[in-house]
């Protein structure tokens, strides 16, 4: 378990814990950054502020060719600051 | 991926000594701009290339961004991180041509205003605005960037 | 309702970026009653649109996440359901953004709104390689779900259709979310009391949304239930039940919140369907760059210049256009009026026309700048910006979304000042407000060219530059010095959507450049003007009476003036450390009302036209170049200008404008006194 704000670029993450206090507990929440949540580091500074894509499993897929199965961004990019990416406690997983 | 494939390969072979070269014509002017630009506080009287390249910080500023964007893009290149590399030579391109715009546009401006001023300026100094460092390589730099968005459209981007 | 009188009334919601303004240009037809939400400075906007022959109001809510009672916003939105009871509330989710867009459309559908959603940009999410099946989402979810792209058009039939439609059908979904066992049984027990005690509550709000903020401890509802008699029954009800709950699962409202968002993904997972071969997106390419903490800085400091040189150089033949009509045509034109009495044509010409040119050989530059930084902004480039200075910001304690007012103050205070709203904690908001008129204005630049080209000679740019930079540093520590005296507490963070990069878009761009440009026109600009009506009263009458137009042009005559007897006491007292004289003294005074003032302050003092300013203070020896640096550097820090300090009183009340004009004084004596004190040590005066 570590703070988002080291993670490694390019992974994709599991929210454990958030420690922080209500206002931006809440203001994470609202966003969709809630525990068991699985994020996408798009781009550190490393350790400092974070890029992040919320992400998800389509399920169907269209098209000839079935991809090889990679989640993909259904929530937007986030910027979180060096502060925010410390308060964010996360584990690395290797499939969502 | 067949043609667009060999077209690819295509583009690399051609394009990547023009970066070069071009990258490094960039971070030459940047150099006389800072020489320049030094003449000019002690006062030295003559600076090199009065015509072309002015004693400018700023100036010197945005033509190292692009000239290490370019060889950046290069570098990228053989480290075979193509989606940096070609980042790199988009945005080294675009800030180039962006510098040429502004260069038109501020030359364009004083044109203007020479006749709102009512001191008409002489087509020579029109000519030096429009063919100064920064607007010449623009002008080379145009074409490419036309040429490789094109490119990146079909092979590797969805936007 | 729509009775037979024809009328029917609905509301736009959405998640801020989704393109609400969009649809709402395109369902009002961009006819639109501009207000505020009662009590609150938040904007409210109006319009209407007829469909099947009925007139239907369009109300456009503000952007919000979700319905929780945390934020003005979203209480502003929920009350507005709850007590005018829209006949429709269109939801609008980005595709691209589908996630945060279905929150709030589920919490929409719980309070017991006939909800349609409007599912924009969905060429977008073409475009990142996914599409979302619609009809999927509309049987799931229970009502009508349209596409549409926006910017072209496409879909806004459909969706007038369906809002039309929807005025007569309403489809409710309060038990969208499932909440588990546990959860649902004490929501079913609220429900019962409040039902039996409070029936006329669930006339305005459905029982079970009443029993779900009782449980998350929403505060507005618990506040309106203590409020009936029977309140505190069911309040004592509710508490019991929370205390049950967080036994079992923990906290109930984290809970709640989570496992709506399980739900969202839940369904977004079963709609959306991903293209078959991944490719790369624009937006990723360029930012992997761009957002590269070595690589980035480069490109964005040449942005940035550029922005300056096409403010600056391009709006010249602008400029000079203002200048040579109104400062020079029209002013000479009205004082060859010979009819009428002298006083009154130097009114005219010195006091008014000269006020209004004074704001309009500005506006070119500060409409330019912001123009251009507005480009940059709807192209997505400043959240770039901010995330590359952010690890910096950070240890002064302020967020990287900082950059952005400062930046916009370069152009003009007023709008810098105003721009620090975006900052949504309030200790790095207040900071960010108070350090924003050290930003160096377009107003001072005047100063530093004439003062620095005068006296600098060719140090003259690397002067003015130096300033500039000064500006940034000095923000910075004052910034920090706020942070930790005065705002302090740890930030509640900066987080900031990262849009992908987009064509810039006509209509967005020049409704920021003008709302920006309008403040210092409307603000500025009517101090500007006033002030240079007062200057011209002041300078051609004194103690003696008065003097005449020709004090104007006549450095001996000023000195009788009001104006020439303030500037010497002033100079003889508090600026005699400074070693300027009088004149300098005086321009300062008038500078505090609009810096713009103080180059023509100048100009009437020496009795001279702008043009030959610069020479005649370069031969009258009144500065050295050490003074003149330290002046320029004043000018840079004392005092905000009028209309900033107005705008500052508006934003964070009279006290922190006090502070402000103090802070900024004090900080320009340390300064133009360091200055002079280390400079002459070095040995340069």
């Amino acid at each position: 378990m570590m703070p988002l704000a080291y993670a490694r670029e390019g992974s994709l993450v599991r929210v454990s814990a958030i420690r922080a206090g209500k206002g931006l507990y809440r203001r994470l929440h609202e966003l969709g950054i809630v525990e068991g949540k699985i994020l996408r580091v798009v781009k550190t500074q490393g350790p400092g502020p974070v890029i992040i894509e919320i992400v998800n499993n389509a399920s169907y897929v269209y098209g000839r060719v079935p991809c090889p199965y990679c989640p993909i961004a259904t929530g937007g990019r986030l910027l979180l600051g060096f502060g925010v990416a410390m308060k964010i406690m996360v584990e690395e997983v290797k499939s969502p | 991926m067949g043609s667009s494939e060999d077209k690819f390969k295509r583009y690399i072979y051609v394009i990547v000594p023009i970066e070069v070269m071009l990258g490094l014509a960039y971070l030459v002017v940047c150099f006389i701009a800072i020489i320049n630009w030094y003449l000019g506080i002690i006062g030295a009287g003559e600076i090199l290339y009065p015509n072309y390249v002015p004693g400018d910080l700023g100036v010197s500023l945005v033509m190292l961004s692009i000239g290490f964007l370019m060889i950046l893009s290069v570098y990228y290149w053989f480290r075979r991180k193509i989606v940096k590399s070609l980042a790199a030579i988009i945005l080294g391109l675009g800030l180039a041509v962006a510098a040429m715009v502004m260069q038109v546009l501020v030359t364009t401006a004083s044109w203007l205003d020479s006749i709102i001023v009512n001191e008409p300026i002489t087509y020579e100094e029109l000519m030096l605005g429009f063919l100064r460092a920064d607007a010449l390589l623009g002008y080379i730099a145009l074409p490419l960037l036309y040429v490789s968005l094109r490119i990146l459209k079909k092979t590797i981007i969805t936007q | 309702m729509t009775n037979e009188d024809k009328r029917a009334r609905i509301a736009l919601a959405g998640i801020p970026n989704v393109g609400k303004s969009l649809i709402f240009n395109r369902l009002t037809g961009g006819r639109a009653w501009v207000g505020n939400w009662p009590g609150v400075t938040v904007e409210k906007k109006v319009g209407t649109l007829r469909v099947n022959g009925v007139e239907v109001e369009v109300v456009d809510l503000p952007g919000i996440y979700s319905l929780t009672a945390y934020s003005v916003d979203e209480l502003i939105a929920r009350n507005f359901i709850v007590e005018e009871k829209p006949d429709v509330v269109v939801c609008i989710v980005s595709a691209i953004n589908l996630e945060r867009g279905l929150y709030l459309a589920l919490s929409l559908l719980e309070l017991g709104a006939n909800v349609i959603i409007d599912l924009n940009m969905v060429d977008l999410a073409e475009k990142e390689g996914y599409r979302i099946n619609h009809k999927k989402l509309e049987s799931i979810i229970g009502v009508p779900v349209i596409p549409t792209i926006a910017p072209i058009g496409r879909g806004i039939d459909k969706l007038k259709e369906a809002i039309g439609k929807a005025i007569h059908e309403e489809k409710v979904q309060i038990r969208i979310v499932d909440y588990g066992r546990i959860v649902e049984e004490a929501i079913s027990k609220i429900e019962e009391v409040v039902k039996d005690l409070a029936p006329e509550l669930t006339e305005k709000y459905p029982a079970r949304w009443i029993a779900l903020k009782l449980l998350e401890g929403d505060s507005d509802i618990i506040d309106k239930v203590s409020k009936l008699p029977v309140g505190k029954e069911i309040i004592d009800k509710a508490n019991q039940l929370r205390e049950i709950l967080k036994e079992k699962i923990g906290d109930p409202e984290s809970y709640i919140v989570e496992r709506r968002h399980e739900r969202v993904s839940e369904i977004v997972k079963t709609v959306v369907e991903r293209a078959a071969v991944p490719r790369v997106s624009m937006t990723d390419l360029l930012d992997s760059i761009l957002t590269h903490k070595v690589v980035g800085i480069p490109f964005a400091l040449s942005a940035i210049y550029l922005l300056f040189r096409f403010a600056f150089e391009v709006s010249t033949p602008l400029v000079d256009l203002v200048d040579v009509t109104i400062n020079g045509y029209l002013h000479d034109l009205v004082l060859e009026i010979h009819s009428l009495p002298e006083w009154f044509t130097s009114l005219l010409a010195d006091g008014i026309i000269a006020g209004i040119g004074a704001i309009l050989v500005f506006l070119p530059v500060i409409a330019f700048f912001f123009l251009g930084f507005a480009v940059l902004e709807d192209v997505g480039y400043m959240a770039r910006v901010a995330f590359l200075v952010d690890r910096v910001f950070h240890k002064f304690n302020l967020p990287g979304k900082a950059v952005i007012p400062l930046i916009i103050g370069f152009g003009c205070n007023v709008p810098g000042v105003m721009a620090a709203r975006g900052i949504e904690d309030e200790n790095e908001r207040k900071t960010t407000a108070l350090i924003a008129p050290l930003a160096s204005c377009n107003a001072r630049l005047p100063v530093y060219l004439v003062i620095g080209g005068a006296i600098l000679g060719t140090m003259a740019g690397f002067a003015i530059l130096s300033l500039y930079v000064l500006s940034i540093i000095l923000a910075l520590i004052v910034g920090l010095l706020l942070r930790r005296i005065l705002f302090k507490g740890a930030s509640t963070g900066f987080i900031m959507e990262l849009p992908p990069y987009m064509m810039p878009r006509l209509d967005n761009v020049t409704i920021k450049t003008w709302e920006r440009t309008k403040r210092f026109l409307f603000k500025a600009g009517t101090v500007i003007f006033l002030a240079t009506v007062i200057v011209w009263l002041l300078s051609v009458t004194g103690p003696g009476g008065y003097l005449g137009p020709e004090a104007l042009e006549d450095p001996h005559l000023i000195r009788e003036s009001w104006v020439g007897v303030l500037g010497r006491s002033l100079s003889s007292t508090i600026f005699s450390l400074m070693g300027w004289d009088w004149k300098a003294a005086v321009a300062l005074f008038f500078g505090f009302i609009a810096k713009e003032i103080v180059v023509s302050s100048m100009a009437i003092l020496y009795g001279v036209g702008e043009e030959k300013l610069m020479d005649v203070i370069a031969e009258s020896q009144t500065f050295t170049p050490l003074t003149a640096y330290a002046y320029m550097a004043f000018v840079l820090i004392y005092v905000p200008c009028l209309a900033t300090l107005a705008m500052i009183r508006n934003e964070l009340g009279l006290k922190y404008a006090i502070l402000a004009l103090i802070y900024e004084i004090l900080l320009a004596y340390i300064v133009s006194l360091s200055i002079i004190g280390i400079g002459s040590v070095l040995g340069f005066s």
